[in-house]
């Protein structure tokens, strides 16, 4: 480079089209020479260096309500077809009869003594304790579904009755999924939680135990347990059970949640995917007030994927 | 307080980072090094940055940028300037050869121009036209006021042009 041009003084004035001709050649200049960079290439390998040194990128918050979007609308769509299936198998093997109890008389349903004159529940009489398991999330609370909950009452069956206390077993009933209320981390610490909320017999084959994770979580799924969360009523009374699995052992135990009911309980059961180094991952609650799943997270401790085949005793507390 | 994520601050100020870095550097390999490293301090440090106003960060990242630019290069060892255009290659952009051999050389006086500048010209010229900082954000940055700027980024662009006039580049 010739000192002679460096150290050259303006000794002359420019134009204004001079200098806009210079201003116009820089910007040119500056333009082409970024264009030559790979940004994205860049990015790429800032995102890798970051994944080796254990760092989480946050997802932009356009990008985590896309993905959560998504989430919902899959999810309600898999939990009417559940629903839709489940109750069409039952009405047709006739374990349900959706109009027991219904008269062709439009003001049957509101008689007072209708039970007195068919021997049947009416229907009515059980809102108290359906809304007491359908209502624990605030936005589920103005939504007990009596148009779809009050004819689906079950006449206990005599047989099992003639020397218990049985209480009526409500049908399998899918609770509506409300709309995801908060993300939520802990620290660094994060993890997807998938939920679905039953309500009803919760031995029935009708358990969703999705096996497919979404794309993005980009964990091995050895790494990814499914864990069960019920809450219910047993004889002996209110109870509730958080049970995990490691995903890989679940071929053949498509019913872990099952195992927390016994016959005749009722109550929820929510089913919630856990990551076990709880990294690189967004926590979604469904069907959790947002207290309600930040507890839930900083109550359960992380599980070593090796004691996973010994089950939390059941009943335990959270 | 702005909505602020990776993704973002990296589309927003890449551009900035790699530039400031790139006129410490003068060389495109290094440079991508430098850039990396200062987004996995961005990476590291994501609470802090979030509490920034633009203006903040991006005279934070613009510091951070230069530092590490000039650390790897005492590490290093090159040279600041170099007349070696930053891409040898010839874009496609629909116009006949001889046009794109025409501004090639064009790009290839502007850049030597520039490169031969005193520092004082052109890192204001730099930042304003590589890093797209404007000329408030510049006197932030290099602690001058922006009347300075504004009389360096003109008397560079003299400077300039009696460079280019000498090689035959000139307004018509």
């Amino acid at each position: 480079m010739s000192k002679k041009i460096k150290n050259l003084k303006p000794d002359i004035e420019l134009s204004l089209e001079e200098d806009a001709y210079i201003d116009r050649l820089l910007s040119e200049a500056a333009e082409a020479d970024d264009s030559e960079v790979d940004y994205a290439a860049m990015l790429g390998r800032i995102k890798a260096a970051a994944k080796e040194e254990g760092i989480v990128i946050f997802p932009s918050r356009k990008a985590k309500r896309a993905r959560v979007m998504k989430r919902v609308f899959t999810g309600i769509a898999a939990v009417a077809a559940v629903f839709i299936l489940g109750f069409t198998v039952l009405t047709a093997t006739k374990i349900l009869d959706p109009f027991a109890g219904l008269s062709l008389d439009k003001t049957a349903n509101h008689k007072p003594n209708a039970d007195e004159i068919s021997g049947t529940i009416t229907p009515g009489d059980y809102h108290g304790s359906q809304t007491a398991f359908v209502s624990d999330h605030p936005k589920n609370t103005g939504s007990a579904p009596d148009f779809t909950y009050d004819p689906v009452i079950v006449t206990p069956d005599p047989a099992n009755t003639a020397d218990s206390t049985f209480e009526p077993v409500e049908t399998p009933e899918v609770v509506p999924t409300p709309v995801p209320d908060m993300f939520a981390s802990r620290g660094g610490l994060t993890g997807y939680v998938w939920l679905g909320t039953f309500l009803g017999d919760p031995a029935d084959s009708m358990l969703l135990v999705p096996k497919d994770l979404p794309e993005y979580m980009e964990v091995d799924i050895s790494d990814v347990e499914l864990c069960a969360k019920a809450e219910g009523i047993s004889e002996e009374g209110v109870f509730r059970s958080f049970n995990c699995r490691v995903l890989p052992e679940l071929d053949d135990e498509m019913m872990i949640g099952a195992a927390l009911f016994r016959m005749n309980d009722m109550g929820l059961l929510r089913y919630l995917w856990r990551v076990t180094d709880y990294s690189f991952l967004e926590v979604v609650f469904i069907g959790y007030t947002p207290e309600d799943a930040v507890s839930l997270l900083q109550s359960s401790p992380l599980i070593d994927p090796a004691s996973l085949h010994t089950d939390t005793p059941e009943g335990e507390t959270l | 307080m702005p909505e602020r994520d990776f993704d973002s601050i990296y589309e927003n100020y890449s551009r900035l980072v790699y530039w400031a870095a790139y006129r410490v550097l003068s060389d495109k390999e290094m440079t991508e090094d430098v850039t990396q490293n200062v987004f996995m301090s961005v990476l590291k440090n994501m609470d802090s940055v979030a509490e920034l106003s633009d203006a903040q960060l991006k005279g934070w990242l613009y510091r951070v940028a230069v530092n590490a630019a000039l650390d790897a290069k005492r590490r290093g060892g090159k040279e600041v300037l170099s007349d070696e255009p930053v891409g040898a290659e010839v874009a496609d952009t629909g116009a006949t050869p001889e046009d794109e051999v025409m501004k090639s050389d064009t790009r290839s006086a502007v850049k030597e121009a520039l490169a031969a500048l005193d520092d004082k010209y052109r890192e204001p010229i730099t930042m304003y036209y590589y890093s797209g900082m404007s000329v408030i954000e510049i006197a932030d940055a290099l602690g001058v006021s922006e009347g300075t700027v504004k009389s360096r980024m003109a008397r560079g662009r003299k400077i300039m042009a009696q460079r280019l006039r000498a090689k035959g580049i000139e307004h018509e």
